[in-house]
C-alpha cells in the first residue's frame, strides 16, 4: 500500500462510500413481474422526532423518495437506468386531530386517507408499495442491477450551509439479478 | 519663423510611473465606474426587497423556508464573502507589492485608513445585527406569549371536544334506540319518533343540529354502501348543509366499523361537527349508521379558527425556528456584506480617486522637469481633483507658451548673435585685409585692437594689445604718433588727421593718420580709433607724375632749341674754315663742344620725352625663362673677355607670364646694366673678398602668390639703405651720371605688367627682385 497511496486512497473512499450504503435504513424489496420492476420500501426511521414535531404544529410534511434503478459499475460510477419519485405528504388538522395522508406519484394523486392515529399516519406516510419503475430499455437478463431509495423530508427543522451535506434523511439498496 | 511643435502627449493612471510613454489612454474598469457598481448594488437590493414582498405576501412560511431559498440565500453570501475576499486580498497584494512605488506607501495608508473607516463599523454592524435577530427570535419565543396562545388553543379544543362529545353521545343514543328492524325494513315512521325526541333533547342543550340514519346496502357490483333511511334537523340549521358529507362519513363509519368524527365548514362561516357512529345488530354486524352533525355558529367557529391558526403558526415558527434563523442571518448577512463590500469599494475607490491622480500629478511634474512640457493629463472627475488636474495642465501648457516664446526669443537672440558676430568677423576680416591701418584704443588709452596692416606699418604684434598705447608709441620710431593717442586728454577736439612721417628700417613711410574719438551715451568717452593710410606709394607716385610733367616740358621747352644752336654753332664753324688757324681753332673747338653739349642734350631730352610718352605694354602670354635667356645672351659677346661673371639660374617649368616682351627685355637690361655698373664693368676686378664680380640672374615661381619672380643680384658694393627708397624716383642716380631714369622706367614698365619690384641688400651687393602675375 505505501507503493501506491494512490490506490489506497481510492480502497479507503469506496470502503468509506460501501459503509455509508450498508448504514441505509430504508428498507427495500423488488420485485419483477412481466419484465418490469416493482420496489416496495419502507423508512420508519425517517420519520424523526423534528419531522413529528413539524407534523404536530400543523404544517404540512413530504416525504420525497427518489428510487433509482442501477447497474453497478467497476471503474466509473453506477450507472442510472431509470428514476421515479415518489412523495408521501400528511397535513395535521390541529383542532380534530385527524392526519391526512396522500401519496403523490408523476404529479397525480395515487392514494389519500385520513387518520386520528399517529402510528397510523407514519406508516402510510413513510411506506410505499409497489411502486413501479418504467425502463426505457428492456433489462438485460441474467444481469445485475439494484434499486436505491432516498428520502428527503422537507421542511426541516435542522439547516446546512450546503445541500450536498446531509441533504438526505434515509437511503437503502436492494440488489437483484434480472433472470427471464 | 517656425519652431518644432511636439504633438501633446497625454498621461493618464495607466502609466503614473511611466510618463514618458504615450501611452494610450486606458480604458476604466467597471469595477472603477461608480455607476456600475451602484446599479449592482441597486439590482440586489431591488431583488432582497422583491423576495421580501413575496414573503410578505405569502401566508404560508414553507416558499420562504424552501431549501432552495435558503441555498440560494447561502450561496449568494459565499458569492459575496468570496468577492469581499478576493477584493480585500487583491488590492492588499497589489498594494504590498506597490509599496516602493512612488505614492506606493501614500497610496497604502490612505486605503488602509479609509478600510479601517469603513470594514471595522460595516463588521460591528454584522455581528450587533446578528445578536440582534438571535435576540430578537427569543423574544419570540417568550414563555407568555406560548402560554396565551397555548390558552387559546385549548379553549378552541376544549369547546370543539365538547361538541364532538355531544355529537358522539347523540349519535349513540340514537343508535342504541334504534330498533334493528327499523333499519332491516326500512321503516321510517318508527324511526322518526326516535330523531324527534333526539332533536328535542338537542334543543334542550341549546344545540342546533341535525341527525340522519343510513341504511347498510350492497351496490350491484357487491361493494358496501349506504341509504339515507331518514333525516331530522334544527329549523335554525342553515339550509346550505351539504349532505355528501354526511353521507361519506356515514360509509366511513360503515367501512371502519367504529366513530367516525370530522368538522366541517359551512358557506355562513359557521360549521358542523359531525360524528357517525355505526349501527350493530345483534350478531353484530353493522346494519347501518347514525350520524349526528352539531352546528357550531360563525362567531365561535371564528374565533375557534383563529385561536387555531394563531396556534398553528406559533407552532410553525417555532417548529422552523433554526431554518428561519439561519434565513434572517442569511439575509441579514447578505445586507451586512453588501454593505461591506460596498464600504470596502467605496474606501478603495476613493483611495484610488484620491491617489491616483496625486500619482499622476506627481508623474506629470517628473515628466515636466525632465522636459516634456507638451505632456497632458486625461482628468478623471470634474470635482477638485479634476479641477487641480486641469489647474496642472494650465500650467503646463503656460510653461510650454513660456518655453516655446523663450525659445523664440533665444533663436531671435543666436540669430543676431550669428549676425553680429558674422558682422564683426566680416569687419575684423576687413580691417585685417585692408591696407590702412586701423588700432583702437579704450578710454583708459589701452589698445583694444590692431589689424595687420597696423602690425606691418608700425611694427607690432599681438602682444601690443592690452598695453597702453603711450608706452607702444614712446617707441623712437613711432614717436610720431604719441600726440594722436593724447587726444584722449582732450575729448573735445573730437578727432584728429595728420600727415605723419615715419622711419622705419631705414626707410620713411608717409602715413595719413586720423584720430577719432568714441563718445557713448551723455558724450561720455569709450576710446579712440586710430587710422593710419600708408600713402607713400601716393606720394610716389604723385612725384613721378610731377616730374613727367616737368619731362614733357622740359622736352618740349629745351628740344625746340637745341636745333638751331647746333645750327648756329656749325654755320660758325663753316665761316670760319677761312679764318686764321688760331681762330678757327677755337671756333672748331668753341663750336665742337657747343654740338657735342647740344646732341648731349638731345639724349638728355629725347630720354625724358621717352619718360614722358612711354606707352602701355602690349602683353602677351610669353615664356620668362626663354625671354631672360634670349636678353642675357646679348651680354655673351661684352662680357666674354671680362671676368665679371654672369650667372643664370633659372627654374624649370615656369608658368607663362602676360608681358611686352621689349619692355620686359628693357628691365632686364636695365637691371643687368646697374648691377655691372655697380660691379665695375665687364672688366671689374675681383670683389675684396676675393670672389669674382658675379651677377646672378634667377626666376622661381610663387605658387601660392600667384607669381613669377625674377631676382637679379649682384655681390657688389650694394646701395645705401637711405636711398634705396628713392632709387626708383626720376633723375636719382647714385653714379652722378645719367638722367636717373632707368630704374624709374623699370618700376613704370614692371607696374604696368601688374607686378611690383623690390631692392633688398645682397650679402654682399644689390638684391632686384621684379614679381608678375602668372597667366
Amino acid at each position: 500500500m505505501k507503493r501506491h497511496p494512490v490506490l489506497a486512497a481510492a480502497v479507503a473512499l469506496f470502503l468509506f462510500g460501501a459503509a455509508t450504503v450498508a448504514a441505509a435504513d430504508v428498507k427495500v424489496s423488488t420485485l419483477i413481474a412481466d419484465g418490469r420492476v416493482y420496489t416496495s420500501f419502507t423508512a420508519p426511521a425517517a420519520f424523526s422526532t423534528d419531522a413529528r414535531d413539524v407534523v404536530k404544529s400543523g404544517l404540512p410534511l413530504s416525504c420525497v423518495f427518489t428510487v433509482e434503478l442501477k447497474r453497478a459499475a467497476t471503474l466509473w460510477f453506477d450507472h442510472t437506468l431509470a428514476t421515479t419519485t415518489v412523495t408521501a405528504s400528511v397535513k395535521l388538522d390541529t383542532l380534530t386531530g385527524m392526519y391526512q395522508v396522500s401519496k403523490i406519484q408523476d404529479d397525480k394523486v395515487i392514494w389519500s386517507d385520513r387518520t386520528m392515529q399517529e402510528d397510523q399516519m407514519r406508516t402510510w406516510l413513510t411506506g410505499f408499495d409497489r411502486v413501479a419503475i418504467a425502463t426505457p430499455t428492456p433489462l438485460e437478463p441474467n444481469a445485475e442491477y439494484y434499486v436505491q431509495v432516498t428520502v428527503h423530508l422537507s421542511p426541516r427543522r435542522t439547516f446546512s450551509l450546503w445541500p450536498l451535506w446531509g441533504h438526505d434523511d434515509g437511503s437503502g439498496r436492494a440488489d437483484f439479478t434480472f433472470i427471464r | 519663423m517656425t519652431t518644432d511643435r511636439a504633438v501633446p502627449t497625454s498621461l493618464s493612471s495607466a502609466e503614473p510611473a511611466d510618463p514618458a510613454g504615450a501611452p494610450a489612454r486606458r480604458r476604466r474598469r467597471a469595477l472603477d465606474n461608480p455607476r456600475v457598481v451602484a446599479l449592482a448594488i441597486l439590482a440586489l437590493v431591488a431583488g432582497l426587497v422583491a423576495l421580501g414582498r413575496i414573503a410578505n405576501r405569502t401566508t404560508e412560511i414553507s416558499p420562504l423556508l424552501s431549501d432552495g431559498v435558503a441555498y440560494a440565500l447561502y450561496a449568494l453570501d459565499l458569492a459575496i464573502l468570496a468577492a469581499l475576499l478576493f477584493v480585500l486580498v487583491r488590492n492588499l497584494m497589489k498594494l504590498w507589492f506597490d509599496r516602493e512605488k512612488p505614492f506606493g506607501r501614500f497610496r497604502a495608508q490612505l486605503v488602509a485608513a479609509l478600510l479601517l473607516l469603513t470594514v471595522i463599523p460595516a463588521g460591528l454592524v454584522v455581528i450587533t445585527g446578528s445578536e440582534v435577530i438571535r435576540s430578537s427570535f427569543d423574544r419570540w419565543f417568550s414563555v407568555p406569549a406560548e402560554e396565551v396562545l397555548d390558552s387559546a388553543k385549548n379553549l378552541a379544543k376544549a369547546y370543539y371536544d365538547q361538541r364532538q362529545a355531544s355529537a358522539t353521545e347523540s349519535a349513540h343514543r340514537v343508535a342504541a334506540a334504534l330498533p334493528v328492524a327499523a333499519l332491516t325494513t326500512g321503516n321510517v315512521g318508527d324511526l322518526q319518533g326516535i330523531l324527534g325526541g333526539e332533536l328535542t333533547v338537542m334543543r334542550a342543550a341549546a344545540v342546533v343540529g341535525s341527525v340522519e340514519v343510513y341504511q347498510a346496502v350492497r351496490t350491484a357490483a357487491g361493494t358496501a354502501d349506504v341509504a339515507l333511511l331518514v333525516q331530522v334537523g334544527s329549523a335554525t340549521l342553515p339550509p346550505n348543509t351539504v349532505r355528501a358529507a354526511a353521507d361519506r362519513l356515514a360509509a366511513r363509519a360503515l367501512g371502519s366499523g367504529h366513530d367516525e368524527p370530522t368538522s366541517e365548514d359551512l358557506d355562513d362561516g359557521g360549521g358542523l361537527v359531525r360524528v357517525a357512529t355505526p349501527v350493530r345488530g345483534a350478531d353484530g354486524v353493522t346494519l347501518g349508521a347514525v350520524v349526528v352533525s352539531e352546528y357550531v355558529p360563525a362567531v365561535v367557529r371564528t374565533e375557534q379558527r383563529k385561536a387555531m391558526v394563531a396556534f398553528d403558526k406559533y407552532q410553525q415558527v417555532k417548529v422552523l425556528r433554526g431554518p428561519l434563523q439561519g434565513v434572517y442571518l442569511a439575509i441579514y448577512l447578505m445586507i451586512a456584506l453588501l454593505i461591506l463590500i460596498s464600504a470596502t469599494w467605496f474606501g478603495l475607490f476613493m483611495a484610488r480617486r484620491i491617489a491616483r491622480p496625486v500619482q499622476m500629478l506627481a508623474a506629470g511634474a517628473r515628466a515636466i522637469g525632465a522636459g516634456r512640457l507638451d505632456l497632458r493629463l486625461e482628468p478623471e472627475s470634474t470635482d477638485e481633483l479634476g479641477s487641480l488636474v486641469e489647474s496642472f495642465n494650465m500650467m503646463a501648457a503656460e510653461l510650454r507658451s513660456s518655453q516655446e516664446k523663450l525659445d523664440q526669443s533665444r533663436h531671435q537672440l543666436e540669430r543676431k548673435n550669428d549676425e553680429v558676430d558674422g558682422r564683426r568677423r566680416y569687419i575684423e576680416t576687413i580691417l585685417e585685409r585692408v591696407a590702412t591701418g586701423v588700432l583702437s584704443l579704450d578710454a583708459d588709452g589701452a589698445l583694444l585692437t590692431v589689424n595687420g596692416a597696423a602690425e606691418r606699418l608700425l611694427g607690432l604684434d599681438q602682444t601690443a594689445i592690452g598695453q597702453r598705447a603711450r608706452d607702444i608709441l614712446s617707441r623712437e620710431d613711432l614717436r610720431p604718433l604719441l600726440p594722436l593717442a593724447d587726444v584722449l586728454r582732450r575729448p573735445e577736439a573730437a578727432g584728429v588727421i595728420q600727415e605723419i612721417t615715419l622711419a622705419r628700417d631705414d626707410r620713411e613711410i608717409q602715413l595719413a593718420a586720423a584720430a577719432t574719438v568714441l563718445t557713448g551715451e551723455g558724450g561720455r568717452v569709450e576710446g579712440v580709433v586710430l587710422v593710419l593710410d600708408d600713402v607713400t606709394p601716393l606720394i610716389r607716385a604723385q612725384r613721378v607724375a610731377a616730374w613727367r610733367d616737368v619731362a614733357r616740358r622740359l622736352a618740349h621747352e629745351i628740344k625746340n632749341p637745341l636745333t638751331p644752336i647746333q645750327l648756329s654753332a656749325e654755320r660758325l664753324r663753316r665761316n670760319f674754315q677761312t679764318a686764321s688757324p688760331p681762330a678757327r681753332a677755337l671756333v672748331d673747338e668753341c663750336t665742337g663742344a657747343i654740338v657735342t653739349e647740344v646732341e648731349a642734350l638731345k639724349t638728355l631730352v629725347d630720354e625724358f620725352a621717352q619718360f614722358a610718352r612711354m606707352r602701355g605694354p602690349r602683353a602677351v602670354p610669353a615664356d620668362l625663362n626663354r625671354l631672360v635667356e634670349d636678353t642675357l645672351r646679348l651680354y655673351a659677346g661684352v662680357l666674354q673677355q671680362g671676368r665679371l661673371h654672369l650667372e643664370p639660374q633659372l627654374t624649370r617649368d615656369l608658368p607663362s607670364v602676360r608681358m611686352d616682351l621689349e619692355q620686359m627685355r628693357q628691365v632686364i637690361i636695365n637691371l643687368v646694366d646697374n648691377a655691372v655698373e655697380a660691379l665695375g664693368g665687364a672688366n671689374a676686378p675681383e670683389r675684396p673678398d676675393g670672389r669674382p664680380p658675379t651677377i646672378v640672374v634667377a626666376t622661381s615661381h610663387d605658387g601660392a602668390g600667384g607669381f613669377v619672380r625674377l631676382v637679379i643680384a649682384d655681390n657688389g658694393p650694394g646701395v645705401p639703405p637711405t636711398d634705396r627708397d628713392k632709387l626708383f624716383l626720376p633723375y636719382f642716380s647714385t653714379k652722378g651720371r645719367g638722367s636717373g631714369l632707368g630704374l624709374a622706367i623699370v618700376r613704370r614698365i614692371v607696374t604696368e605688367h601688374g607686378g611690383g619690384i623690390a631692392v633688398g641688400e645682397g650679402r654682399p651687393g644689390t638684391v632686384f627682385t621684379v614679381e608678375l602675375p602668372a597667366a
